[in-house]
């Protein structure tokens, strides 16, 4: 199924669409997002996010962290399909306040991008922005996986 | 006599009501703030893992031909899940329509459905031509796709596609 994954999202002009797959995996396996429509999903993260792998303590991540969540679907018949790649970026201060400097960007299985923040269709991930400020502010918009699923 | 002058002032009420109904409706969709919300909604229900509810968003807009709302659509139905069923004929049909004015997503993916013959009979020569049109929009993939079967053809193929895909060009 990875291999399917990378194969859609590669249609993406996006590079990191492509490139998200090199950078450090934090989930031991695909597990179910209830904020991704029940998705099964996986967590990325680049060098720049490395502070992801300490979870709750975290902190505020520096410009540069890139953060990415592929994702696909299982039905009660067991069939399977590709969802969307979900990518997030720190931004240098000043970026976007209303995001706290986060840039979001949903890549769909056919190479579609319909927006990214404060780029073309900005207004199309704002919803985005409105979940991922659901968290305390010390996670800095950063959702967390489930314990039982983190990389150690 | 005196009823007259009252119905009149009441129709010239409702016309003047139903004018200005008229006129903000309009206004409305012509800013495109009517259909924006549609597609974000639409968006909003795919994240959620809602397909149905955003094929019934989606729909609507691409048959008024937004180019967005067709793309989107069209991906809806070639990648299916959540109860909403695989259509390759139709992603197909919607791919074609937004890839005919120029959009590189659905050039790519119509041209990837025909070198597959997934929901239209496969054909090397359209393929070539969807996928070239792609490629000189800087779709990487597409190029990737359209040089692998480029391999696969014969001199006169080619030909026959890269003629095609010019009256393509042509038509938007």
């Amino acid at each position: 199924m990875f291999e399917t994954m990378k194969a859609a999202y590669a249609k993406s002009d996006k590079g990191d669409a492509s490139g998200y797959s090199n950078w450090r995996q934090y989930s031991t396996q695909a597990y179910v997002s209830d904020t991704h429509g029940g998705r099964y999903v996986q967590n990325w993260g680049n060098s720049a996010a490395k502070a992801y792998g300490l979870y709750e303590n975290a902190g505020t991540f520096p410009p540069g962290a890139k953060l990415g969540k592929d994702s696909f679907g299982v039905n009660a018949k067991g069939d399977v399909s590709v969802g969307p790649l979900f990518l997030m970026e720190k931004m240098q201060a000043g970026f976007n306040p209303d995001s706290d400097d986060w840039r979001y960007t949903m890549v769909m299985p056919n190479g579609s991008v319909f927006g990214t923040t404060n780029g073309a269709g900005s207004d199309n991930v704002v919803f985005c922005i409105g979940c991922h400020q659901s968290v305390t502010p010390e996670q800095d918009n950063v959702m967390l996986l489930p314990e039982e699923y983190r990389v150690k | 006599m005196r009823s007259g002058p009252r119905r009149h002032t009441l129709c010239l009420s409702v016309r003047i009501l139903l004018t200005f109904f008229v006129v903000i409706t309009a206004s409305t969709l012509g800013s495109g703030r009517l259909s924006f919300a549609d597609f974000v909604d639409g968006l909003a229900a795919y994240d959620a893992g809602d397909l149905q509810a955003a094929y019934d968003e989606w729909l609507p807009l691409a048959q008024a031909g937004d180019l967005q709302a067709q793309v989107a659509l069209a991906g809806l139905l070639q990648v299916g899940g959540f109860g909403l069923a695989r259509n390759f004929p139709e992603a197909v049909a919607w791919y074609r329509r937004a890839a005919e004015r120029g959009d590189p997503v659905a050039q790519m993916n119509l041209g990837d459905l025909y070198a597959k013959g997934q929901g239209v009979e496969r054909d090397a020569v359209r393929a070539f031509a969807w996928l070239s049109l792609a490629t000189e929009q800087g779709r990487d993939w597409a190029a990737l796709q359209r040089d692998a079967l480029a391999e696969t053809m014969t001199p006169k193929e080619t030909a026959e596609a890269k003629a095609l895909m010019a009256r393509l060009r042509a038509a938007y």
